[in-house]
């Protein structure tokens, strides 16, 4: 449309570069889309959907079936220097647990501060830190309670390891 | 442009009759150097003329740019208004707790689950219980059947 009305317009009698309009709008929804992607994959990036333990959170573990499950973020949570909590327990099978212990194993990896625990080589307690030190923690936590059952947490928040094990050590 | 048109046009501005785009086209004609002899007098003050109406000419570029500068404009609006809904959306309060499918939103349940998931954990993540123990001295073989 536009570079028909320049063509035939006698006010620009030496014009003879027309801007192709269909390309133009072309790039820029191409540009668009390509924006989109981009925000909504740098947003998907952060917090648990990062880690390999989401399959736990999600449900997708082999043989394991989530027993219950809660989900604050908010005020709620400001007490104790966090900003969101996750958490569920599960009961599984052996084959379960081995899958567990991949993904845990996976997440150790990246976490900037770590504290497991062992029994019989299988692990018994996982706690993951990542994040900076002075911004905001997200940490991952596994606990197995019994033959068959596991407890997972993933919190955020400002509150260190210390302040955590001093508020909920009772 | 022929001669005799512009000559027409000249005659035309001479007696203040003709319109803006008439003048431009004779500024524009008047810039080269190819002018016939017969209208040679006229180039320089036609040169002269179109010196001092550099302002219009640079409005007419920047009101070219328009449509674009409004599209761009209006592509960030939405963009940046995606990404705040978004946002927006992951920041609205959550409060809830999920057993034997029933979902339960009191807040005093919820945050008491929550009191009783930490305690549990990091009251007890030292001491290993009488199971695991056993397991360690025993190697009790795991069950695979547990529903």
């Amino acid at each position: 449309m536009w570079s028909i009305k320049w063509k035939d317009c006698s006010i620009f009698p030496n014009l003879t570069r027309i801007i192709d309009m269909e390309k133009l709008t072309h790039y820029r929804f191409t540009a668009l889309v390509l924006m989109l992607c981009l925000a909504v994959a740098l947003h998907a990036q952060a917090g648990l959907e990062r880690l390999s333990m989401r399959e736990v959170f999600s449900g997708c573990v082999a043989d394991t079936r989530i027993l219950s499950e809660t989900h604050v973020e908010g005020e709620q949570l400001a007490k104790y220097h966090l900003t969101a909590f996750r958490s569920v327990q599960c009961n599984t099978t052996a084959k379960g647990f081995v899958q567990l212990e991949r993904l845990l194993i996976a997440d150790e990896k990246t976490a900037n501060e770590k504290e497991v625990q062992r029994t019989n080589q299988s692990i018994r307690f996982a706690l993951f830190r990542y994040g900076q030190k002075g911004g905001t923690n997200h940490y991952l936590i596994y606990q197995r309670r019994g033959r068959t059952d596991f407890v997972c947490v993933y919190l955020e928040g400002t509150a260190s390891v210390q302040q955590l094990k001093k508020t909920f050590c009772k | 442009m022929t001669p005799q048109h512009i000559q027409q046009l000249i005659e035309r501005f001479l007696d203040a009759d003709t319109s803006q785009d008439e003048e431009r086209q004779l500024y524009a004609y008047f810039q080269q150097s190819d002018v016939p002899e017969a209208l040679q007098p006229y180039q320089e003050m036609f040169r002269g003329y179109a010196a001092l109406a550099p302002r219009q000419q640079k409005r007419r570029s920047l009101r070219r740019y328009l449509p674009y500068s409004v599209g761009i404009a209006a592509s960030l609006a939405l963009v940046w208004g995606i990404g705040s809904g978004i946002l927006r959306s992951e920041a609205l309060p959550v409060c809830y707790t999920l057993e034997r499918g029933q979902r339960i939103t009191d807040k005093a349940i919820v945050m008491e689950n929550v009191e009783n998931t930490l305690n549990g954990i990091f009251a007890s993540d030292n001491l290993p219980d009488v199971e695991h123990q056993m397991e360690g001295l025993f190697n009790f073989p795991q069950s695979d059947t547990h529903y």
